[in-house]
């Protein structure tokens, strides 16, 4: 979703974190890693999650990440993570990827590519 | 007694970032600190390139440093840099005690530093519009390690320029000159 007069575009993106461990654990932090080719070389960008929505639409449910986020052992969340792309990061390059990644309070991290569809247009 | 190393890792050589010349900025940004400025030479470091401009739109991030001591050259100590958001870049700053000390004791006064791009003989004062990043270096324990550091060294320095220098007096002399340097690096500018 682009905000054309701020100049930036919003990610919001569904999520379900599972805990199948039998010890409760946090996670700290979210990121959304935006990877491009430039220069001869591959360059990630590393965003945090925001806890309010970026654009004017808001998700569609009021389960937003805010870290440090605590989920119970056996236990899921699911809900939204929302970021901000400013145009001045990304204008230009070409993205290579989109990942999401979770550190929890162990340092542990986990990425997953970001679903979505890379391009929509018109069929005439 | 010299401090024992927490851990050790290895860093390669291809982190280095050679510093090719140096200032310092002080004032109400800096909330008065003298923060020092390292000009350095980041031809074909694209990912230098890119955080430097990445900066100049998205200017908060996080960042992990981490200093630390050659286990094979007593005149090195470096600073790594581990920039998590908003790139993902890291790279490392190694300075000579004989001749860069003052950068150290400022980065440790001010717990801050500035980068900038650069060239050989570039002067901070023509080049105040180029952009810089920001850092934020925390406490982390190094201060005495880097007084232990500093004081050893130039007391060897010391005994080595001078001829005749006694033990007792080359650690004299040193203890004044990181005295001194650390004085200087505690200026405030308001």
């Amino acid at each position: 979703m682009v905000d054309s007069e701020k100049e930036h575009i919003g990610i919001l993106t569904s999520v379900t974190i599972t805990n199948r461990a039998d010890a409760a654990n946090t996670l700290v932090r979210a990121r959304l890693l935006i990877s491009y080719a430039w220069d001869g070389a591959i360059h990630v960008l590393a965003l945090p999650s925001l806890t309010k929505s970026p654009v004017a639409l808001p998700p569609p449910r009021e389960d937003v990440f805010v870290s440090p986020a605590r989920i119970e052992g056996h236990d899921a969340f699911t809900g939204w993570c929302m970021f901000e792309v400013s145009e001045a990061l990304v204008g230009g390059r070409l993205i290579d990827s989109y990942e999401l990644q979770f550190d929890d309070a162990h340092g542990v991290s986990v990425t997953c590519p970001l679903g979505y569809l890379r391009d929509v247009a018109h069929e005439t | 007694m010299k401090p024992k190393p927490t851990k050790r890792i290895q860093i390669a050589r291809a982190l280095f970032v050679p510093i090719v010349a140096d200032g310092a900025l002080g004032g109400p940004p800096s909330d008065g600190r003298l923060v020092p400025v390292l000009i350095v030479d980041i031809d074909g470091r694209s990912e230098l390139k890119e955080l430097l401009r990445v900066h100049a739109h998205e200017q908060l991030g996080a960042v992990v440093s981490q200093w630390g001591a050659s286990s094979d050259d007593p005149n090195q100590v470096f600073l790594t840099i581990d920039f998590e958001s908003p790139m993902t870049v890291c790279f490392a700053f190694k300075f000579d005690i004989d001749t860069q000390a003052i950068l150290v004791e400022m980065i440790l006064r001010s717990r801050a530093l500035y980068f900038q791009a650069g060239s050989t003989g570039d002067l901070l004062s023509e080049t105040l519009e180029e952009p810089r990043v920001f850092v934020e270096i925390p406490d982390m324990g190094f201060d005495p390690v880097w007084d232990h550091f500093a004081t050893t060294r130039m007391a060897r320095v010391f005994r080595q320029r001078i001829v005749g220098c006694s033990k007792a007096k080359s650690r004299e002399l040193a203890r004044r000159f990181v005295d001194d340097m650390r004085h200087h690096a505690s200026l405030r500018l308001g």
